[in-house]
């Protein structure tokens, strides 16, 4: 209908046109990349035009000033412009990421977007280039519904946390599964250079992972690098530099002003000032306090980056390659990254029917991360200098770095006033700590990691018939990655001997994918078929040796040590380092698709793979993993191709099956290790024994983890695709959940996997764009994600709670119908006021005024461990990001807005003394006496009851985030006077604003530090004194040539 | 083309070859690995392995819960020290880590004893079929020893138990944990399973000396009234002596000194112990780290050592009671010299138990000391008591409880001092604790006595640290002698009973 009246309307114009005088136009056709070659240009209404040459330039005669052009090419948004009396036409054609027909990359193929009936979001790789970071992870934050990045810490070099819906199991790994290429790369994220990326779809439902079955259940991140075009080679160069500064640091007193608190609390009633803090005072009167978080800091802390590419082809082939360099550094001292990436792609089509092609890339890093957590920081009283001056020697005897202890028992004239009003001479040991100070620490110990990967991937395409497509690929994926510690003596604290370890791990990864297509369009019915044989064998194997007494600390490394380990721990098991693991891991798998439509209306797929795994032992290896989804495209349907204001609409469900086996190579099957003992005369030799050391009892009988999700999509644009939006709901759960559950030790054991258990998400994300204003000189267009997810616990090994101990002394449950984990204790009701209040209600032997009251939930009059209860969980409520980008001409600006609303965080600040003590946000309205007390809820010290029990360290971790902004001028190749094929100059800040709740008093609410030893799936949410919020301000140049 | 490309396909898969079972193999398989009687003799080493685990627990539940031992500080808040001061006071609840890894690692050993004795078919020679088991079920039933004397029930696992089977199990009787002791160590003993004596090579390994001092210990704390257990004991106990060459004077012993010096490990005196070795071969004693003094600077002990098991003023003053006995400076010392500021230190940073002490350890936790489990004078001492309960102060008992004070360097007792089979009990008794201070037996020797709960409650009473708490140590009930079971326990059964009082 509208074709015809276009059509009618062009020849009711025809002739006006063939009235007018001829002229002519002429102009480059360009895209963001650069000139685009065979674009077309047409006189709208006529068949007459041209195309673009090798420089994107065309010239054209048009009859009158009345004219519209006509551009288009494939792949771009087609633009309109009317020639009026200009002469000179330059157009910059946008590609069309809107355009319905788009290229979604699925497994083992693509598909168009509007036949598309699972839930895949994709990210456009020009997004994700500005943002300065050295890991694409990072920089996907915010930008996709369902998808959770975390910066579980602020050190560069490490990975963050990512998450696709959610958490899905609670003991095997939440990961997702991530492909390059095709190509399965556990770390592919932060391998792959983000300019590099054409683009990455992350596969959220089921029905969509299903095709990549054992490993899916995460959800599947696909990431698809650049490929050349047939073209004059392209170049590009890119540079950036930007700094970075802590967005905010605790704030504390100092020792003079906290003696000055301390002696005003002592006046209205509370506990004296003690010797330990009067002595500190005068010490830092004496030599200046000293900020021991700056000492932390690097002054200044730089993130660098350089590319270049270069792309192009001929007829029958096409290249792509690239080198990058990052350097990135932490905010903290000694915290580093340096990566240096290569790729090069090539394809070529040696006949018609014969395509082949390989994708190489290599890449190195090296990060650098400090010893100490940054708690080591804010935990050191500023009284303490970090290395000795002459007062201080003389004060102490000591010379070099300062050390708590160094300070015991020193005198000083703080005591009580004697008889004529003078401070007497008193002993004080104002910080006994026996650890060296952070500083010190960090200057004498080091800590790096190496990785140098290499990827080859090579595959061959064959046309076997029409429509029949055989392709094999073919590959290998190594990764060697070494990892050093080295302490000098003395460096952790005094006598500590001087040791290092070395730690390696090497990745090999073989894989054969070998999959037959079958592509059939016969009338109104279109068929897809893809059937293929896969196979994969991964092998990774560990070494790791430790030493110990190095002659001089000139020498790092582990030849100089003297004494080399078998065991470093410290009862006798020889786990941990001297090991050699040396695991295989091997997947086999079947997979099948079939995907039809009718009429581009009705659209049915169907998936199947089988996958055969090493892990499990032989009668549990095998398992299918089968999807269905449909779909239905009703602004296809004639009925209502007369609303206007809907351009498409589509409805989808489906539902697919998805596998985890992250488990370990030791759940199934008993292995013995080496335990030793010594006999014999004197003072005896070592004997080698052999027993299970694992604190894991094997169960033969666990196999594959199981997802079945439900998932409900719309898809829907209105007013000429000026706003689409994509909804979608699901509805999964995991049975035969992996899990670790505890067993009674006296077996020998404490744990042992099992498929028990099962847990449901479900959730909702919305996908929103719009072009909110659109005219030549100005748009402005809004992307706005929302996502919610919701878990429970549906079953658990027929137990209806199992209560797991965190890092420290506080509890985590799960419980049968609430949430997968809960933070579990005490509920506490402000702190008591007077031991007559304590004795008057149910209270703790130890309680005492100024510590945290509990509640009595069961009232039964006694506190005991039966008033524990579920304290809140440490997921969102909900998870958001909102993109705006402004162009106006050359000018482009866009932030990225996004904030996790309804998160709790357990501050484990509160175990430690010192991190507490001269924190404002702990010393604020706290109870001082029965006649101060505060605001009545914040307790004084740590007196009372072990706060880690209670919910007291329970803050809301919600915060929203200008997460980033970017500020560009782009000039063409015209206003370089075609000396240059472009240019663009641009500004990026990141975490420039950073808001949180009140209720959270630490400096990094995303922080989710643990000493790692002791994180289990089943602790979440807890932070230990994370590295504060890194900000940053970049400034890059593109050159295009 | 067509076959070219099939051809390419098969080559491909055939590089990529597919056989599932070989995966993993830097470990070996526990069921493919045992086929002859050197690989059996590796698990009964994996055993006794086992116990470096249970020893390095072991202090805290038995001599911290004494009034031989404390802690340094009062008031710390640091969370470790918590945990400990709980045990110290006898107020430890069920989810103290400590207990919970004492229970476990004691069932570890069990564990570990049960593979060996499910897999002595493989042994062909009977010598060594017979000596195998015989170290395994010495192990079991001393693990079953220590679980029942802590815990009174608990549970008996005799063979590999799986999850699901152990999750309903329950508690058995004291009376059947007792009897399971005493039916493995019966059956070694009476069989002869054990060698008398170990092969050099093998000194260390349990022989059948030890399994006769085990069984007379279980016997002597086993003693109800009425039952003959303790003339039992008294027999194994002159088999053992006999096997010892009969001491009778301070002249037949080993210096007191010289039973924990580290350059004369298994010496006459040991009986039984579990033996370490330093070298970081994973295997040296971590007790020099556990109880050296905190910031010693290296003077005492190289690294940064806890202080635990600290001596208490009570035990000090014990032995002061007997000036010049020359087992206090070995067991204890009050103070030491700062090589680098020149001054003694002394005062509470001072005190430390020296027992244990390896001065010339290299690396922190990799000490050399062995940790003597049974010794001779703890079987004269068992000997003279069970004669006194069985007849009275007779003149062998006198005689081997004076031997043990000469070699003390103290004055005997005359018979009219220690006459009464009260007076006898009280001098006995007096002189285990002092001789087998910090050795992990005072706990069970005043639980076996029944004076447990006066000691400790005279002890918490008198001795000033416990007053200088910000809150009551109060005193303790005789509940509070059992240890509670493990909180992991009841929360995977919870139709498992606790101890009373928990």
């Amino acid at each position: 209908m509208y074709k015809f009246r276009l059509l009618a309307l062009s020849l009711a114009l025809l002739p006006l046109a063939l009235a007018a005088q001829n002229r002519t136009v002429r102009g480059v056709v360009t895209d963001d990349e650069g000139p685009l070659i065979g674009a077309s240009v047409m006189i709208k209404g006529t068949n007459s035009g041209t195309a673009t040459d090798l420089d994107g330039r065309y010239s054209l005669q048009v009859p009158s000033s009345s004219t519209v052009l006509i551009f288009s090419c494939i792949g771009y948004v087609t633009e309109e412009r009317s020639v009026g009396k200009s002469t000179d036409i330059d157009v910059r054609l946008k590609i069309d990421d809107n355009l319905l027909d788009d290229a979604v990359v699925v497994g083992y193929g693509t598909q168009s977007k509007s036949h598309l009936t699972g839930s895949i979001s994709k990210v456009e790789g020009g997004g994700l280039i500005d943002i300065p970071v050295s890991d694409v992870a990072v920089a996907l934050q915010g930008q996709v519904a369902g998808l959770t990045i975390t910066n579980t810490t602020s050190e560069v070099g490490v990975l963050p946390s990512i998450r696709v819906r959610g958490t899905g199991s609670i003991s095997a790994d939440s990961s997702p599964l991530i492909i390059v290429d095709g190509y399965p790369v556990p770390d592919g994220l932060s391998t792959v250079n983000a300019s590099d990326i054409r683009s990455i779809e992350i596969l959220k439902d089921a029905a969509s992972a299903a095709i990549y079955g054992s490993r899916a259940a995460n959800g599947v991140i696909m990431i698809s690098t650049k490929s050349g075009k047939a073209d004059e080679p392209h170049y590009s160069v890119k540079v950036y530099q930007g700094m970075k500064y802590a967005y905010q640091l605790h704030d504390l007193l100092t020792a003079t002003e906290y003696l000055k608190l301390q002696e005003y609390e002592e006046s209205v009633g509370g506990p004296a000032a003690k010797a330990q803090d009067r002595a500190a005072a005068w010490v830092e009167q004496n030599i200046g306090a000293t900020d021991w978080q700056r000492e932390g800091l690097r002054d200044f802390a730089g993130i660098t980056n350089a590319q270049f590419s270069v792309s192009g082809g001929r007829k029958t082939m096409r290249y792509y390659t690239s080198v990058s360099y990052t350097q990135d550094q932490g905010i903290m001292l000694q915290n580093q990254v340096n990566k240096l990436s290569m790729r090069t792609r090539f394809d070529v089509d040696l006949s018609p029917r014969v395509k082949f092609g390989y994708n190489i890339s290599a890449n190195y890093s090296r990060t650098e991360r400090p010893r100490n957590n940054f708690i080591d920081f804010y935990r050191t009283p500023s009284f303490l200098p970090v290395e000795h001056n002459e007062w201080t020697t003389a004060l102490t005897g000591y010379s070099g770095f300062a050390r708590g202890s160094h300070f015991n028992n020193i005198t000083t004239p703080t005591g009580p006033a004697d008889e004529y009003g003078n401070p007497t001479w008193d002993k004080g040991s104002p910080f006994s700590s026996a650890n060296n100070n952070p500083k010190s620490v960090m200057e004498n110990t080091e800590r790096w990691s190496e990785s140098f990967g290499g990827l080859a991937n090579a595959y061959l395409e064959v046309t076997l018939a029409k429509g029949l497509v055989f392709k094999s690929s073919n590959g290998f994926n190594l990764r060697y990655s070494p990892s050093y510690t080295y302490e000098k003596l003395n460096a952790l604290k005094d006598d500590t001997p001087s040791s290092a370890t070395f730690y390696s791990t090497l990745y090999s990864d073989l894989l054969s994918e070998n999959t037959l297509n079958y592509n059939l369009t016969r009338a109104r019915h279109k068929l897809d078929l893809l059937a293929g044989y896969t196979i994969e064998k991964t092998r990774v194997q560990r070494v790791a040796l430790s030493g110990t007494g190095f002659p001089t600390d000139d020498i790092h490394t582990l030849n100089a040590a003297t004494v080399f380990s078998l065991a470093a721990s410290n009862n006798g098991n020889n786990a941990g380092t001297g090991t050699f693991r040396y695991p295989d891991k091997m997947l086999e798998s079947v997979l099948s698709r079939a995907t039809y439509s009718y009429a581009d209306k009705y659209l049915l797929s169907a998936s199947l793979r089988l996958d055969r795994s090493s892990l499990f032992t032989k009668g549990n290896r095998n398992a299918w993993f089968p999807s269905v989804s449909a779909g239905w495209r009703l602004s296809q349907e004639p009925w209502m191709q007369h609303i206007d204001w809907i351009n498409t609409l589509k409805l989808r469900a489906s539902y697919g099956v998805t596998g985890n086996n992250n488990v370990n190579y030791y759940s199934a099957l008993e292995v013995l290790n080496g335990a030793n003992y010594a006999t014999g005369k004197g003072n005896g030799s070592l004997v080698s024994g052999t027993a299970n050391t694992s604190t894991t009892l094997a169960n033969s009988d666990i196999t594959w983890e199981q997802t079945d999700e439900f998932n409900a999509g719309l898809d829907l644009s209105v007013l000429r695709s000026r706003i689409t939006l994509g909804v979608d709901v699901y509805y999964s759960i995991t049975r035969a959940l992996l899990f670790e559950q505890p067993t009674q030790s006296f077996t020998g054991f404490t744990k042992y996997w099992n498929n028990i258990g099962r847990v449901r998400n479900s959730g909702v994300e919305i996908q929103l764009n719009t072009v909110n204003y659109n005219t030549k000189r100005f748009t402005w267009t809004t992307d706005l994600n929302f996502s919610l997810s919701r878990n429970m616990l549906l079953e658990i090994g027929g137990e209806r709670e199992v209560i797991t101990q965190g890092e420290r002394n506080e509890n985590y449950i799960a419980r049968v119908g609430e949430p997968l984990i809960q933070y579990y204790g005490y509920k506490t009701e402000g702190v008591w006021n007077s031991t007559a209040e304590i004795s008057a209600n149910p209270h703790f032997a130890t309680d005492q005024p100024g510590g945290l009251r509990i509640v009595d939930t069961n009232k039964d009059g006694l506190l005991t461990s039966e008033d524990r209860v579920a304290l809140g969980n440490p997921y969102p409520d909900f998870t958001y990001g909102i993109t705006n980008t402004f162009k106006m001409g050359k000018f482009d600006l866009s932030f990225l807005i996004q904030g996790v609303q309804g998160i709790t965080v357990f501050n484990g600040d509160v175990y430690y003394n010192e991190s507490h003590k001269y924190n404002t946000a702990y010393l604020k309205d706290r109870w001082v006496s029965e006649t101060h007390p505060g605001n009545g809820k914040v307790p004084y010290g740590k007196t009372g009851t072990d706060m880690l029990l209670t919910d007291y360290p329970l803050q809301d971790g919600s915060y929203v985030c200008l997460r980033n902004v970017v500020m560009g001028y782009t000039f063409n190749a015209k206003d370089l006077h075609n000396k240059l094929g472009g240019l663009r100059v641009y500004l990026t800040g990141s975490n420039l604003a950073y808001l949180w709740s009140g209720d959270y008093k630490g400096v990094n609410p995303e922080s989710r530090m643990t000493s790692g030893v002791y994180s289990s799936p089943m602790i979440s949410g807890y932070q230990r004194g994370g590295f504060p919020v890194t900000s940053t301000l970049t400034l890059g140049v593109d050159v295009k040539f | 083309m067509k076959k070219n490309i099939i051809a390419i396909f098969i080559v491909l898969a055939s590089v990529v070859s597919c056989n599932l079972d070989k995966y993993p193999y830097s470990e070996v398989a526990a069921d493919e690995y045992v086929k002859d009687a050197k690989t059996v003799n590796n698990l009964v080493i994996g055993a006794y392995n086992g116990l470096y685990d249970v020893l390095y627990n072991e202090w805290a539940m038995t001599e911290l819960r004494t009034d031989n031992v404390r802690m340094r500080v009062n008031n710390s808040t640091a969370q470790d020290t918590k945990l400990i001061e709980e045990l110290d006071q006898l107020v430890a609840g069920d989810a103290n880590a400590w207990i919970q890894n004492y229970w476990d690692k004691c069932y570890m050993v069990v564990n570990r004893a049960n593979s060996v004795l499910a897999s002595l078919n493989v042994v062909d020679d009977p010598t060594l079929k017979a000596q195998y088991e015989g170290e395994a079920r010495v192990l079991r039933a001393w693990m079953y020893f220590n679980l029942v004397r802590l815990w009174g029930p608990v549970f008996i696992v005799k063979t590999k138990t799986g999850a699901e089977e152990a999750r309903h199990m329950q508690r058995a009787p004291s009376e059947d944990v007792w009897a399971f002791i005493e039916e493995d160590l019966t059956a070694v003993t009476d069989g002869k399973l054990l060698p008398v004596k170990m092969a050099d090579e093998d000194l260390g390994r349990i022989d059948l000396i030890a399994a006769k001092a085990m069984l007379a210990k279980v016997y002597m704390t086993a003693y109800k009234p009425g039952d003959t257990k303790y003339s039992a004991a008294s027999d194994l106990l002159s088999e053992v002596l006999a096997a010892c060459g009969n001491p009778a004077t301070g002249a037949d012993l080993v210096p007191y000194a010289d039973i924990f010096d580290t350059s004369k490990e298994m010496n006459a005196e040991i009986i039984l112990a579990v033996r370490y070795r330093s070298g970081k071969l994973g295997i040296g004693s971590p007790f020099t780290t556990l109880y050296a003094p905190i910031n010693n600077a290296g003077n005492v002990a190289v690294g940064a050592p806890k202080h635990y098991n600290y001596p208490s003023d009570n035990i000090i003053s014990a032995f002061n009671a007997n000036p010049g006995d020359k087992r206090k400076d070995v067991c204890l010392k009050e103070s030491y010299y700062n090589k680098t500021t020149g001054a003694t230190v002394d005062g509470s940073g001072g005190r430390y138990c020296n027992k244990f002490i390896d001065p010339a350890m290299v690396s922190e936790w990799d000490a050399e000391n062995d940790f003597p489990i049974i010794r001779l004078a703890d079987v004269m001492l068992l000997k003279a008591e069970a004669l006194n309960e069985l007849g009275g102060p007779t003149a062998e008992a006198l005689t081997l409880l004076n031997a043990v004070r000469q070699r003390a360097g103290i004055p005997d007792y005359t018979a009219e001092e220690v006459g009464s089979i009260y007076a006898f009990r009280q001098a006995v008794r007096e002189e285990r604790r002092l001789e087998l201070a910090f050795e992990n037996q005072h706990f069970f020797d005043l639980l076996r006595w029944g004076t447990l709960v006066s000691t400790i409650n005279d002890y918490l009473a008198s001795e000033p640290f416990y007053g200088n708490y910000n809150y009551t140590v109060n005193p303790i009930e005789q509940w509070q002698t059992m240890l509670p079971i493990p909180v992991s326990v009841l929360n995977i059964n919870k139709t498992v009973a606790q101890n009373p009082g928990y």
